[in-house]
């Protein structure tokens, strides 16, 4: 054998192997998927022909004493054809699956030519043989004979064609591999047409580009000097032949794998590693043995056949552990260098930082898992505050999980502070529904993601695709990235709450928008009194309000103040029913009447809610200058009297809106020249300093006393001056409303 | 705030601690009456002695829980109202609507 033949040999089983090897890989990814078993026998018998071709070159049957000679057993060789049927049946379910869900029951008649064509080599290769099958023997009936005579001639004129089949099956067979070729680079052309996706496309562009690229070298090497007369040299052959075989079946292999299975740099790596791992531990037993048996012979002065042979089992007992450890060696050393892992951590964390949305975190952290660790599969649980309990989703399944609190395996979990297999984890098997769900879905590994004292969630992973164990840089790996998700969700967290804070703010702004216009715009003005008034909502807006509406025609007019409980929206809301209800009872015969009233109508709305008010109503009559009113529960209005004593406007009923048919009493006082009405809210009262200090009633009597010879409206903005002064720069906690009411002195003084 | 509560002699004593001022710890409140009427158990006296302080949210709450308790048909009392509760109660005139004692064992007794 020749040098450049033996490289062709070499390169040919190297070629060969490698196709086997990935046809190998891609069936134990999921042997379910129809698409990885079409591919895999079809890289398998791709593989068989150039592995058939290097063993031809070197138990060639024309050899003399090869075994093979004269056997028609030779030509099993030609099973690698079946290649050509495996690829136009690829070429159906690639890019996608045409034979889903339909019953084909022909598809696998793509077979037959070949199998037909096998079974006539390896049975029938010589066409005498053939004829001599139908040579019958002559019988003694003339009848008989002029029948079998006649059968013969039918058959023989049958088996003609199939003679010259088998004498041109090369050319014959050349044509239909031909067909087949073209026939799946058009159903392939179709399939691109219809996908959409890019990623596909590309796979597919990539496929239709080698195998035109080996069909063009199969055409010129194999085909056409079969047709015409065109003679080549073996070693061209060869070389063609190697060039056709990995374009063509190289970059279905390199789409496929590239794309669909793994990361096939990763694999081209490891099966390196692995053949060189191999080949130095041969290298030193064939190198140690030698030594060791030249060694024994100088020793004894003879061969000792027996040692070597105990030599040979010792090796094959140690070479599967030793080989074992020198790829674990070379696999640390050059796959998994710990730049890799720096790299895979500094890009997710620029990668996952900025997320705010969950969904999109998780898609990227799977994305990397899925890429850097070749993890198969990545589950999500986290805690939502909606729902109060964990979820658990899985990319592949379309419906999350609710978890149950009390699952034994969330508690486990619970306590874990790094990654952990599942099956370390004890308390596992206590009847947890999500154990089970981790034994369905393959969870090999859980994440926990802890913040300082909750967990928020956790991830888990599926074994990888590559086969590799997890180890300690990996667990090294999640840890940083379960540490960057636990920042990242926080952050989704925060921006979530600030989401629900702008809401809030935004129905607040609503809601204070209510209570403004509730107040009236400017108080009623009368020749012998003054009023003053002022309401500031708070930042929490409550349910303050005050309003004044005339109560007949000669200038009598009722008054509110009033303080509906809770904030916000619901507040507001009832605070626009109450003064709507009072403005409609107001003007009866009798005030405590029509508090009552209100009170029934305003419970019957508000039913059940917790929701209630405190509310002062009053009627001043002007030509009497007297003032009606009834208290449901609210401070104590002040009159201070022009001597400076004073009185609480205390008669009345309990809170509106919380129990019906209760009493509203009401009480009438006359009001002189000079006398000073103050109703209030207890955001003013209960306003507070620095040192957790009521303002208090004490304070406003005070401060009413010493000044209710003032106006009206110096009273209002004095009072809400010493209060800012008392309380200090704080935010107020609550609605502030007050009214100033100040009957004109008779001298015409305010 | 905090809540503790036992029964004696079929009625139901709730004792909070600290200030009632609404927010999520009072839901527990709301939570623990409606639990109670869920269970038939109407009569229920709450020990205002360790109470501090309550604002219109707080005062809300007992309002409703008297509410809910009377359409059940039970009654919920209150017993050992501190001053500044009392003074709560009476300015809103809800003295006229609980029904306050100023002991447990009145309370009780009351029933």
């Amino acid at each position: 054998m020749s040098t450049s033949q033996l490289i062709f040999t070499l390169a040919y089983f190297a070629l060969g192997g490698g196709l086997i090897y990935l046809a190998v890989l891609i069936i134990r990814d999921s042997a379910r998927v129809r698409l990885n078993r079409i591919t895999s026998v079809m890289l398998f018998l791709a593989g068989l022909g150039p592995v058939f071709a290097a063993l031809g070159t070197v138990i060639s049957p024309y050899q003399s004493g090869s075994p093979l000679k004269e056997s028609p057993l030779y030509n099993l060789f030609y099973i690698w054809e079946l290649f050509f049927p495996a690829l136009l049946y690829f070429s159906w379910v690639f890019p996608f699956d045409r034979l889903e869900g339909k019953k084909v029951r022909w598809r696998w008649m793509v077979f037959v030519p070949h199998l037909f064509h096998i079974f006539l080599l390896v049975f029938v290769s010589d066409t005498d043989k053939l004829f001599g099958l139908i040579v019958f023997e002559q019988g003694d009936s003339n009848l008989l004979n002029s029948i079998k005579e006649s059968i013969t001639s039918v058959l023989t004129w049958l088996l003609i064609p199939l003679g010259l089949v088998i004498t041109s099956h090369k050319k014959f067979f050349s044509i239909i591999n031909l067909a087949y070729v073209i026939g799946a680079v058009s159903f392939l052309y179709i399939g691109m047409k219809h996908v959409t996706a890019d990623r596909l496309k590309k796979q597919v562009r990539v496929i239709i580009m080698g195998l035109h690229a080996s069909l063009g070298v199969y055409i010129f090497t194999f085909i056409l000097p079969n047709l015409i007369p065109l003679e080549l040299s073996d070693n061209l052959k060869f070389v063609l032949g190697a060039v056709m075989l990995l374009v063509g079946t190289g970059s279905i292999a390199w789409a496929i794998i590239r794309y669909q299975f793994l990361d096939v740099q990763l694999i081209i790596r490891q099966s390196l590693v692995y053949t060189a791992s191999s080949a130095i531990l041969v290298g030193s037993y064939l190198f140690a043995i030698t030594r060791f048996s030249s060694f024994l012979e100088t020793l004894f002065g003879k061969q000792m056949p027996i040692i070597n042979i105990a030599l040979i089992v010792v090796a094959l007992m140690l070479f599967q552990p030793i080989n074992a450890q020198i790829d674990n060696i070379i696999k640390r050393m050059f796959l998994r260098d710990k730049s890799d892992y720096r790299n895979i951590a500094n890009s997710l964390s620029a990668q996952i930082i900025n997320i705010l949305d969950r969904q999109q975190l998780f898609q990227v952290v799977e994305k990397v898992l899925n890429t850097s660790l070749l993890i198969k599969s990545v589950g999500f649980a986290i805690y939502d505050d909606e729902q109060k309990a964990y979820i658990y989703f899985i990319s592949s399944e379309a419906e999350p999980i609710n978890l149950s609190e009390t699952d034994p395996l969330l508690g486990a979990i619970g306590q874990l502070k790094t990654p952990t297999f599942f099956d370390q984890i004890d308390s596992w098997n206590l009847g947890s529904n999500l154990a089970t769900h981790f034994k369905v879905g393959g969870v090999q590994m859980i994440v926990p993601l802890n913040d300082r004292e909750h967990l928020l969630g956790f991830m888990t992973l599926t074994d990888k695709m590559s086969g590799f164990k997890f180890g300690y840089e990996d667990s090294t790996l999640l840890s940083t990235l379960a540490n960057q998700m636990v920042i990242s969700l926080t952050n989704v967290r925060l921006y979530r709450e600030s989401l629900v804070r702008q809401r809030l703010q935004e129905e607040m702004n609503l809601a204070r928008q209510i209570q403004m216009d509730l107040l009236p715009d400017t108080p009623p003005q009368g020749k012998n009194y003054s009023i003053a008034a002022h309401s500031t909502p708070s930042r929490t807006v409550g349910g303050d309000f005050y309003d004044f509406m005339d109560t007949d025609s000669k200038g009598s007019f009722g008054l509110v103040i009033a303080d509906v409980s809770g904030k916000g929206m619901p507040a507001a809301l009832l605070a626009a029913q109450i003064q709507a209800v009072i403005r409609s009872e107001s003007g009866g015969s009798d005030v405590g009447e029509a508090i009552a009233n209100v009170n029934n109508l305003i419970t019957n709305l508000s039913s059940s809610s917790g929701k209630y008010a405190t509310l002062f109503y009053g009627e001043f009559d002007p030509e009497k200058s007297s003032f009606e009113f009834s208290n449901a529960g609210h401070n104590y209005p002040l009159l201070i009297k022009a001597d400076g004593s004073h009185e609480f406007l205390q008669a009345g009923g309990t809170v509106i809106g919380a129990f019906e048919q209760v009493p509203y009493d009401s009480h009438s006082v006359k009001l002189d020249p000079n006398d000073l009405l103050f109703f209030y809210t207890d955001g003013l009262s209960e306003a507070m300093n620095n040192d957790d200090e009521e303002y208090g009633e004490d304070r406003i009597l005070e401060f009413l006393k010493n000044n209710r010879t003032r106006s009206s409206e110096y009273i209002r903005a004095g009072i809400l001056a010493d209060v800012d002064r008392f309380a200090g720069a704080g935010v107020e906690d609550d609605d502030t409303t007050l009214i100033v009411f100040k009957i004109n002195g008779t001298d015409g003084n305010d | 705030m905090k809540i503790n509560h036992h029964e004696e002699s079929g009625i139901v004593i709730i004792a909070p601690k600290g200030k009632i001022m609404g927010g999520p710890e009072s839901t527990a409140l709301h939570d623990l009456l409606h639990d109670l009427i869920e269970q038939k158990k109407t009569s229920v006296i709450i020990d205002l002695a360790k109470v501090d302080w309550m604002n219109s949210t707080g005062l809300g709450l007992l309002i409703s829980g008297l509410t809910t308790l009377r359409k059940a048909g039970g009654e919920l009392k209150l017993a050992n109202v501190t001053d500044k509760i009392q003074s709560l109660l009476t300015i809103t005139k809800l003295v006229t609507v609980f029904k306050s004692f100023d002991s447990i064992d009145e309370a009780v007794k009351s029933f």
